[in-house]
């Protein structure tokens, strides 16, 4: 199929909107992506035809709402390569790994264990493993990351002491792809290997079994779905074995006055109604996001990366690899001279979205000694007159603070 | 937002030799670091300036805010309201709400050690 990205933008009319007289230029999808009308379509047509609470009535509607929801699970299982039992539905990508954290991390971690983590890692796969560490009294290492925003794959070797090991895929504030192939076979047995892919499954092909992890969790509203789903992907006998993390309606089996049985999983990490509106639109998002084809998306990314990195104006400090088969479609720089929530501000009355600040990875910004940047990320609704764009924006911000 | 008055402002750093007090302050979630230098006598302050690294908005509302202090007396200056700071520098951010902090990192450092 071809990738006709007109064609795309005509499916997602918030790019249409002129934001301060100017067209708008989203460069902003690391932060959340913009919805397609097909995926609107797809909740508001769940709540006009079906929608009812699921695995609970008997009637008609609840039945067709358990129908569409678990075929949804079955959507976003095949998507990474999973089986849907695999799949648990959580609020986002923080909650997936704060579940591991309370289940497997407080169930399993023991005094003097070692966790390990990378210098790059977003705060959500930071802070509750440093709570783990802190409760279990364990030892919280960290895979050091260079000057040119890659791991130290001499410190790989942390990982064969280590009872969890944390990574994200891509790195968020880097645009790096880590090297999760590689990794994986260095956990030892009865250690875990657990991959933050937020920024991976919405932009490039992921095999689960193919990348060999033992969890993964990633968020509906990074891939075209709605705010409030979160996947936690995780080995069928490891959530078997692990303790339920909420307790409630919907994950048991049996409920007596002084006991209860839990459920099987995935309903064992499900308590409570789930946002189901939400899922289906995640699963929606997934048909479009197939429909295209992920290589396709992941090529046209690189290519508007690649073609950002030669175009980039003078006196702009590019972070993360050089080499563009290492990184993804995220692209974070400083203007010398300028603090990027100023280029930020600037860039606004432009009408063109970017981050800026530290990007929620504080200790990889102390790490590389910067007090923040400016990133502009990039999806499959972009386009190469909008990185013109953005550096003609650039020079703007460069000429008003004559630097 | 026009920033040009801003930018001038904000190239008003300078650090005092012969302050009896500075204060320093940061936001950690953008980095932004200020330090506010005070020369009291009699309770007045004689001379106020600040030198830090940072955005724009706090370094420009850092200026403002020294500037309006100088040859005042330390009970007039902590009576000043986070209304009145925000009124001095007379920019609107209003459509800006995230840029709060960085108008108000100044005052703060102020208030809390005064």
């Amino acid at each position: 199929m071809m990738f006709d990205v007109e064609k795309i933008r005509k499916d997602f009319p918030i790019l249409d909107l002129r934001v301060n007289g100017k067209p708008l230029v989203y460069l902003d999808s690391a932060a959340t992506s913009q919805k397609p009308l097909q995926v609107l379509d797809a909740v508001r047509n769940y709540y006009l035809t079906s929608n009812s609470n699921v695995h609970r009535g008997v009637h008609y509607l609840s039945e067709q709402a358990t129908i569409v929801f678990e075929k949804a699970r079955k959507t976003i299982a095949s998507f990474i390569n999973a089986n849907p039992e695999e799949i648990v539905f959580t609020k986002n990508s923080t909650e997936a790994l704060n579940l591991l954290m309370y289940s497997y991390g407080m169930s399993k971690i023991k005094e003097g264990d070692r966790i390990v983590l990378s210098e790059m890692e977003h705060h959500s796969n930071i802070v509750p493993w440093q709570q783990l560490a802190i409760r279990k009294k364990a030892e919280l290492s960290y895979i050091p990351v260079n000057k040119e925003g890659i791991l130290e794959e001499n410190a790989f070797s942390l990982m064969e002491k280590a009872s969890i090991t944390s990574i994200m895929h891509i790195s968020n504030a880097l645009g790096t792809i880590n090297p999760i192939g590689k990794m994986a076979p260095l956990a030892k047995e009865n250690s875990v290997f657990i991959v933050d892919a937020s920024q991976s499954v919405p932009h490039m092909p992921i095999d689960v079994k193919k990348l060999g992890c033992d969890f993964l969790v990633f968020t509906g509203h990074k891939m075209l779905g709605p705010m409030g789903i979160g996947i936690l992907y995780g080995k069928k006998e490891l959530l078997e074995e692990m303790p339920p993390f909420l307790f409630g309606g919907e994950m048991i089996t049996e409920v007596h006055k002084y006991s209860s049985k839990w459920s099987t999983p995935p309903q064992k990490f499900e308590a409570g109604t789930p946002d189901v509106g939400a899922v289906i639109g995640l699963a929606k998002a997934i048909d479009y996001l197939s429909s295209i084809g992920m290589e396709n998306i992941h090529s046209h990314e690189k290519e508007l990366v690649s073609y950002a990195l030669e175009t980039a104006p003078e006196n702009v400090e590019i972070y993360g690899p050089k080499d563009s088969s290492k990184r993804a479609g995220i692209l974070s720089f400083n203007v010398k001279g300028i603090h990027s929530h100023d280029l930020s501000t600037i860039l606004d009355s432009e009408g063109i979205a970017i981050r800026a600040g530290n990007h929620c990875a504080q200790p990889l910004h102390e790490k590389l000694g910067l007090p923040g940047s400016a990133r502009a990320s990039f999806y499959l609704y972009n386009t190469k007159e909008e990185v013109d764009a953005l550096w003609k924006g650039v020079e703007k911000a460069k000429k008003l603070f004559g630097v | 937002m026009d920033f040009e008055p801003l930018i001038e402002l904000s190239k008003k750093k300078r650090k005092m030799q012969d302050s009896t007090h500075s204060f320093k302050g940061s936001n950690s979630s953008c980095g932004d670091e200020v330090t506010i230098f005070l020369r009291v006598k009699n309770d007045r302050i004689e001379d106020a300036s600040f030198d830090g690294r940072g955005c724009i908005i706090s370094m420009a509302s850092a200026a403002l805010l020294t500037e309006h202090i100088k040859g005042k007396t330390l009970e007039e200056v902590k009576k000043l309201t986070k209304e009145a700071h925000l009124e001095l520098l007379g920019f609107d951010l209003s459509r800006n709400p995230s840029r709060l902090k960085c108008a108000l990192l100044s005052f703060i450092i102020l208030k809390e050690n005064l």
